[in-house]
This record gives structure tokens, sequence and C-alpha cells, in this order.
């Protein structure tokens, strides 16, 4: 009995706060509408548009590339696959240095700090999708000769001559790799530090793309830093400048600023929680 | 007074699958837990700051040079009669509409104001000499303060404004 009391209490409870009954929220009784019969001088009259006999009036609409007995179009040749895979490929989708020169002019972008992923989408000008196997920004050569600024930039993909113009103006090029969930992190941090989950670590590159980002020529993140001082005064000397020494500059530490391999950003280490409200940063002790 | 919060959160029965919080684990004993210490004014917040995205779009800085071409506006059009303002991006407002899969291309020049009419007649000159002295069709809108060319003269107009300092 209690029991059943229980339940006519939590019914009578649910009831309370339930609104009223009222012509705005009643229907009709079940059963109490017929359909219309579409009748011949209604909608269109007729057959209303579906044909006499078969089929078509019966609106058996076939399966998408059915032809009816005949050996279907999509069937009829053999198999080529010159896009196999084509949806799994990573995609970097462009960014010239003509964009990225307007970009430093319009004061889009602070130069005197190390230029990465979350530097160009905090712009609010360029985007990326990750979900869509977009892996990052490739620098075109577009604008290569009106380039004029000295920065340390950090992109996914870059040219030969973009290295070039990049590293004649004294600046510091780097190609490096992140997965799809450290993009999806980078491309707006804020909203990841709002969530309140600690900075996960960066994965190494898949298989296909360590020879990339191990090669000095690509200025990749994993090769040996002695090979790529070399070949920037390779690069110097195939392109005829001359090699502007970034020892000497006044802005080395910012030039020679990069993350690890696993880092995601600079000077933030993984596993630390960033607290945007009481301005906190929460690290695990070390003993 | 019961209270309507916490029996409209009993009577939601759909499960939350976008919510962080209502898909996040259940809290485990405060034992399985790391040790942590919390950083109040840490050194390394520079970095966090420099990673959170300003609320407005910067206003330019006077450069000796800029390379790319663009240039801040200089007119402020009392000279002219007429004002061509530059948009929240800082940019010249000439644009390309295509129509009729790419069949009609129209030049409109937006963010007019003062005397259109002056500007319209300018423009078709600059135009005109582009065509080699062929007559081009324009439509002035007074309203909203926009002149639409026929053709495709984006660069020809971007650049002519800019040089006279729009």
């Amino acid at each position: 009995m209690a029991n059943l009391r229980d339940a006519s209490d939590k019914a009578l409870k649910l009831l309370r706060t339930l609104p009223r009954v009222q012509i705005g929220n009643l229907r009709p009784n079940p059963n109490s509408k017929k359909p219309d019969k579409r009748g011949r001088a209604q909608h269109g009259g007729d057959k209303h548009g579906a044909g006499n006999k078969g089929s078509g009036q019966r609106q058996n609409f076939m399966r998408l590339g059915y032809e009816t007995g005949n050996q279907p179009f999509y069937l009829r040749f053999p198999y080529e696959p010159y896009y196999k895979g084509h949806h799994m490929r990573r995609q970097y989708p462009p960014l010239s240095l003509l964009q990225l020169q307007v970009l430093i002019d319009t004061n889009r972008i602070d130069i005197s700090q190390p230029v990465d992923i979350t530097t160009l989408c905090n712009s609010g000008l360029l985007t990326l999708k990750p979900a869509e196997m977009e892996y990052g920004f490739q620098l075109t050569d577009e604008g290569l000769d009106n380039f004029k600024a000295k920065i340390n930039i950090e992109v996914q993909h870059a040219s030969e001559a973009v290295i070039a113009a990049v590293e004649r103006n004294g600046g510091v090029i780097r190609t490096a790799y992140y997965d799809p969930r450290s993009l999806h992190i980078l491309k707006n941090p804020k909203k990841w530090f709002e969530k309140g989950i600690p900075i996960p670590q960066r994965m190494l590159p898949p298989q296909d793309a360590i020879e990339y980002y191990t090669d000095a020529k690509n200025r990749g993140y994993l090769a040996n830093p002695e090979e790529i001082s070399k070949e920037r005064l390779v690069l110097a000397q195939k392109y005829g400048y001359e090699l502007p020494k970034i020892e000497e500059d006044a802005s080395y530490e910012m030039l020679t600023a990069a993350k690890d391999a696993r880092q995601l950003f600079l000077g933030l280490e993984p596993g630390w929680l960033i607290n945007l409200v009481d301005k906190t940063i929460i690290k695990a002790k070390t003993t | 007074m019961p209270n309507l919060c916490t029996r409209r959160a009993l009577l939601h029965t759909q499960p939350a699958c976008l919510s962080s919080f209502r898909s996040s684990k259940e809290l485990q004993p405060l034992e399985q837990y790391p040790d942590i210490e919390v950083l109040h004014n840490p050194p390394e917040w520079k970095y966090v700051e420099r990673l959170l995205p300003p609320t407005l779009v910067p206003a330019p800085v006077a450069k000796p040079a800029y390379p790319s071409g663009w240039q801040p506006a200089t007119a402020d059009g009392t000279a002219e009669g007429y004002l061509v303002a530059r948009t929240k991006n800082h940019m010249v407002p000439v644009y390309l509409q295509t129509r009729f899969r790419g069949e009609r291309r129209i030049t409109v020049v937006r963010r007019i104001q003062g005397n259109i009419w002056a500007l319209e007649q300018e423009l078709r000159e600059v135009v005109q000499r582009a065509r080699n002295g062929k007559i081009c069709a324009t439509r002035v809108n007074e309203l909203s303060g926009q002149i639409h060319i026929h053709g495709d003269y984006v660069d020809i107009l971007r650049e002519h404004l800019k040089s006279k300092g729009f």
C-alpha cells in the first residue's frame, strides 16, 4: 500500500509541475481523424503527378544506380584505384606568403613572438578543420618577392623557395606535425582551457610522415639541429643570398624558441591545467 | 515551495550526449588522484595570455613600409567631397559579384559616404580608361552608398582608391 501511495504522491507532484490543460496543449482523440482522400480534382488532380501504370504509379522509387535489370553503370567497368584512400589523406590548406605579409602589415599577428597555428587562427581570418582531415597550414610561395618580415614561424608544410624566402630575411621556419586532437586544441586554446581538462601530450607523426619531419631540408622538427644549420647555409648558397646571422640578432631568444616534440603550447607543459578565471596553473606536485 | 530546478532535472530523461559534465567520469576517492599544487601568478602565465584571442580587431600600427601593398587610410574625404570608408578589417571595400555561373561580373564599391555621384563620375573615367575609351555601365545606390560597375575592375578600382588615400 505504501508503494501505491508513494506512486500516487509522485504522480500528483508531477501533475503540479506540469502545465494546465488548455486549448493550446490538447490534441484530437485517437482515431477521430481520417486521412484526407486525394480526389481527382484536388492537389494537382488526376494521378497527382505519379503517372499512369506500374512502378511509377506506386511510387516505387528504385535504389540509387539500379537500372531495372541492366548491368548498372557503376558496376559495368572494372575498378581503377586512382583515388584510393583519398578520404584518408592528410590535407594542408594553403597560406601564401602574401597573405602572411598582409596579416603582419595590418597588425593581425604579432611577429615579436613565435608564430604557430594558434597565432594564425587567433587572427580570426584563418580557420582549420581537423575533423575534415586538415592537418595544418602549408606556406605557399605566392608573394615571395614581397615578403620582408623577420619571423619565427611553425607550419606543417613548406616548399624550398618558401623556406629560402623566410630565411633570407633572417627568420626561422620549422615544419611540425600535430595529431588531429592537438590541432583541435590549438585552433582554439581558450575553449580547451575553459573545459578544465589538462593539456594533453602531442602525438608523434604517423609512419608515412616521419621521413618528411626528420629531414633537415624540410626544416622538420625532428631533424638534427646541426644538419638544419648546415642546410640553411646550403640553401643560402643555392638561392644566392647572404644568410643573416641569427646568433648576433637582438631577438635571438625569440627566433630560436621552439616547442618540444611532445609539447602543444610554447612554455606550457603537458599535464598542466590552466584556470582562466582564477588565473592559476595547476601542476602535479614533484616529490 | 518545491524546487523547480531540481524537479526539472529529475524529469529530464534525455541523455546529455554533448555535455562534458554529464558524460564525465564519477568522482573517485581523492587518494587515487595525484598530488597537485595550485600556482597563483605563475611566471608561465605570459604564455597563456599569448594564446588568448583578441576580442577586437586590432588597430593598424604606423610602419615605415608595408611590403604587402596594403596601406592605411589617409584621406578623410573633405577634399574630394566623398569618402570610401574602410571595412572593419581595414580593407578597401571593393568586391566582385558573379552571377549566372560567372557570366555576369559586377564590381561593387561599398561604404560610400558624401557626394556619391562625383565618385561615380570619377570611377567611370578610370574604368573607361582601362577599357580603351569604351563606355561602361554603372548603377548608383545612393541609399546604401554603393556603386555597381559592369565588369571585373576590382584591382583597378582598389588601386585607384588606395592612390587617393581611401
